[in-house]
């Protein structure tokens, strides 16, 4: 006969186990998902109206919170660095360079795309989780309609659309605001700070950006869109898959972003 | 054009704490028939529903409609199907970004719907069936431009109901069709049930908790309990049967007829 201590860590166990086959389950069922979603590419007519309203909605509904928080991101990270210069090199003639390089190679991209996470994979989940809920894609089965088609693929379009878009527009929105600081507090001309910062920065940078904002375009509907077809449960369900969708599609920008700045660093 | 269930068995969860919902259910519904499935929460009646068209598979048996097994159909063979059946769900389940013109006419579009025919239909002949869909259903024209947020709960029931008649299916599948109705609605529902099975000489199967309505308009009444069939026969055979949980059912029925404003 077991002990009470032994029960509780199998009982332990067994709740981690079954944690984790979810999560791989989770994780099989976007892949599948993608795998669909992939074929969509080829048939036609797609749903240009659905991509467009999906694009302004994430896109250009996304733009003022991506430039504001950018902006000061950009402020902050060239104010410090020139503090921390100054302390350590007693200059901050490396502002330009340093800052720079860290804009276009990480801080322009992670902030929005932490911030896309938070907006576009939580408002996908949310809307189709509920159309889970609520029996709206059972509907569409039922109608003839796939919903893989009809809800997915023009959401998947309108992503790698507007985030490319947006982790480019925010990498020179932060730029502007590092120069701002730049000249208006450490005394740098304008074109002294792009003429320093040219050398440091090149079309392998803007190549990394590209492709960072691609994979974030493709992960961020895709889990969001995973997640919510496997929500169930009414409005707490569609809580709870909402707040998983999120924290694993920050996870998983984070572990792309590692991924892809390590390829780019053994190739620049 | 009937249904007919062989051995199906299904259960649910891991392993260790496997739940069976259905264990070697058989029973067929015959053409133009209307079987109203009862059974408390949880007893398999949805499940039940879902087999019919395809959204799940048995463990083991067999689900025919229209004399193919459905877990034999291939993607087209499953959509041209369910095609073929027209579900009222327990939530209206409208796409809210759309009106409610579009919801209705939604299924007229879908290439399946045209799938066989010389050319689609025209939008004037949309609009043509969608206002007939919506008459049928007792509503008015006056809510076509709406979105389904902007109506009541009760309308868009019927909504829903317009929309899974809008192709003229021919197989009509109800899952709990007046839950959250209140009684007037509920009894206004039932008798749209009814008014369109017959009508329309569709076979129905309607999922329900009510035994009012399905002793007044069911051919045959199916009761579900503990995965296994527990009583399928006429409402008459129903009321004479000496089966506990039927007898609570009918005590049910008896003391919300008594209600002021209960349904039948």
């Amino acid at each position: 006969m077991k002990t009470a201590p032994a029960k509780n860590l199998q009982s332990n166990l067994h709740q981690v186990g079954q944690a984790f086959q979810e999560q791989v389950d989770t994780i099989q069922d976007i892949a599948l998902l993608f795998k669909a979603t992939l074929g969509w590419f080829f048939k036609r007519p797609w749903r240009w109206d659905e991509i467009f309203h999906s694009v302004v909605q994430m896109g250009i509904g996304s733009l003022p919170v991506v430039l504001i928080s950018t902006a000061f991101a950009g402020m902050v990270v060239t104010n410090e660095l020139a503090w921390h210069m100054n302390e350590a090199l007693s200059s901050i003639s490396m502002i330009p360079g340093v800052s720079g390089q860290f804009i276009v190679r990480e801080l322009g991209i992670a902030v929005p795309a932490m911030i896309l996470v938070a907006k576009v994979g939580a408002s996908t989940t949310a809307e189709i989780g509920t159309m889970k809920v609520t029996e709206q894609i059972d509907a569409l089965k039922l109608l003839g309609i796939d919903p893989v088609g009809y809800l997915v693929f023009p959401r998947l379009i309108a992503a790698i659309i507007s985030i490319t878009a947006l982790t480019l527009i925010a990498i020179g929105f932060t730029l502007i605001f590092a120069i701002f600081v730049a000249v208006a507090k450490f005394n740098f001309g304008t074109f002294e700070f792009i003429n320093a910062l040219r050398p440091f920065v090149g079309v392998g940078d803007l190549a990394c950006a590209l492709c960072k904002g691609i994979s974030f375009g493709i992960l961020i509907p895709m889990i969001a869109c995973g997640y919510a077809f496997r929500c169930q449960g009414g409005a707490k369900g569609v809580g709870s898959t909402t707040t998983n969708a999120v924290v694993t599609a920050t996870v998983a920008v984070i572990l792309v972003d590692f991924i892809w700045t390590y390829v780019f660093s053994l190739l620049l | 054009m009937s249904i007919r269930f062989e051995k199906v068995s299904k259960s649910f969860g891991p392993p260790e704490a496997r739940k069976t919902i259905l264990k070697d259910v058989s029973f067929e519904v015959a053409e133009g028939e209307i079987l109203f499935i009862l059974g408390k929460s949880g007893m398999g009646k949805s499940v039940t529903l879902k087999h019919i068209v395809g959204v799940m598979k048995p463990d083991s048996g067999r689900v025919f409609v229209d004399g193919k097994n459905v877990a034999d159909l291939d993607a087209d063979g499953l959509s041209e199907m369910r095609r073929s059946c027209g579900m009222v769900f327990q939530h209206p389940a409208l796409l809210d970004s759309l009106s409610v013109y579009d919801n209705v006419s939604f299924g007229l579009r879908t290439p399946q719907f045209n799938r066989g025919r010389p050319r689609p239909l025209s939008e004037a002949e949309i609009r043509q069936v969608v206002r007939e869909k919506i008459s049928l259903v007792h509503l008015k024209d006056e809510i076509l431009d709406l979105s389904p947020p902007e109506i009541s709960y009760g309308m868009q029931k019927r909504v829903s109901m317009a929309r899974t008649l809008a192709p003229e299916p021919k197989f009509l599948l109800f899952d709990e069709p007046t839950t959250g109705l209140d009684p007037i609605t509920t009894t206004a529902v039932n008798d749209q049930i009814q008014e369109l099975s017959r009508k329309l000489k569709v076979t129905s199967v309607v999922v329900s908790h009510d035994m009012g309505c399905a002793l007044s308009i069911a051919d045959r009444i199916l009761v579900l309990d503990q995965a296994k069939i527990l009583f399928l026969g006429t409402p008459k055979e129903a009321i004479a049967s000496k089966e506990t949980l039927i007898q609570e059912f009918l005590e049910e029925t008896l003391a919300n007829q008594s209600k002021p404003g209960g349904s039948r």
